[in-house]
């Protein structure tokens, strides 16, 4: 996302928009498939503590990176619409 | 902040960008303290997901339902969807649909809470809060649905900023930060429901 978007309230372009909502929905899908997963391990495998939190892990990291943007608080690309 | 200040901060000659500048430098340390808010409440869920190993071990009671928890997950992971493109939308100055979502994920959000509610209601017979497993699972449910709760009155009021049209043009902050709130409200759900609903 642009600096003069982001931050001066000029109007973002239509493909900026589009991608924001294409990475939103890229990153839920990425979601419901690994919670589907969880729930699979837990009724499938007898010891299913491990792989279960891995993919917690996985489910955070997700929210962490892409939804709440933590790469940008060290200056690093938080806004990661721009690749999807 | 408006942009009025902001760029008498600036060089007169100096551009949109300078000002985006300033703007970006005056909200680090609000971005820093909230990530050190959101850090603390993390080690608060930390201490009740432990207490629940303590306590019950991985026990998991066969009365339990674990399609209610999928479904509240779900709605829950759906809630943060609609909380990104809020932002995502602010972001860009669309305020009109930045609305649309947050009153959204407030909705989502109260369909979650009447789902743990239903699974009070049916936990309470089954494994009351008298038992291990009970303990873990009511306290560590509740204390989320407190965040939950909280995180509703916070979009509540972004929302209606909104709709005042109190929020200048860099008030795309106030949404962010309510909405990071909720996506940290939903990564501790992320990891209390296979604590509860998953292991055992």
């Amino acid at each position: 996302m642009s600096v003069e978007s982001e931050h001066a309230g000029v109007p973002a372009s239509e493909t900026e928009r589009r991608s924001a909502v294409t990475l939103g929905l890229k990153v839920i899908v990425g979601l419901a498939v690994l919670t589907t997963l969880e729930f699979i391990a837990s009724e499938s495998l007898t010891h299913a503590t491990i792989p279960v939190f891995a993919l917690s892990v996985l489910k955070g990291w997700l929210i962490l990176d892409y939804f709440m943007h933590l790469r940008a608080i060290t200056g690093g690309h938080g806004d990661r619409a721009e690749e999807a | 902040v408006t942009s009025e200040v902001l760029t008498a901060h600036v060089h007169p000659s100096s551009g949109p960008s300078s000002v985006a500048a300033v703007a970006e430098d005056r909200l680090r340390p609000a971005r820093w303290g909230l990530w050190f808010f959101i850090a603390s409440e993390s080690c608060l869920f930390a201490a009740f997901i432990a207490a629940r190993y303590v306590i019950a071990g991985v026990y998991r009671p066969e009365e339990l339902d674990q399609a209610l928890g999928l479904a509240i997950t779900s709605v829950l992971l759906g809630s943060s969807l609609t909380a990104y493109l809020a932002e995502a939308f602010a972001k860009q100055g669309r305020y009109d649909r930045a609305q649309v979502f947050l009153w959204a994920t407030v909705g989502l959000g109260c369909v979650f809470l009447g789902g743990v509610a239903l699974e009070f209601h049916e936990g309470a017979k089954f494994f009351p809060p008298s038992t291990d497993y009970g303990t873990a699972f009511f306290s560590l449910v509740s204390l989320h649905a407190f965040h939950v709760l909280t995180g509703i009155v916070a979009l509540v009021l972004a929302a209606n900023l909104i709709r005042l049209g109190r929020l200048s043009e860099l008030g795309y902050w106030r949404v962010e930060a309510v909405v990071k709130y909720w996506h940290f409200v939903d990564l501790a759900w992320v990891i209390i429901f296979p604590t509860l609903y998953l292991v055992s």
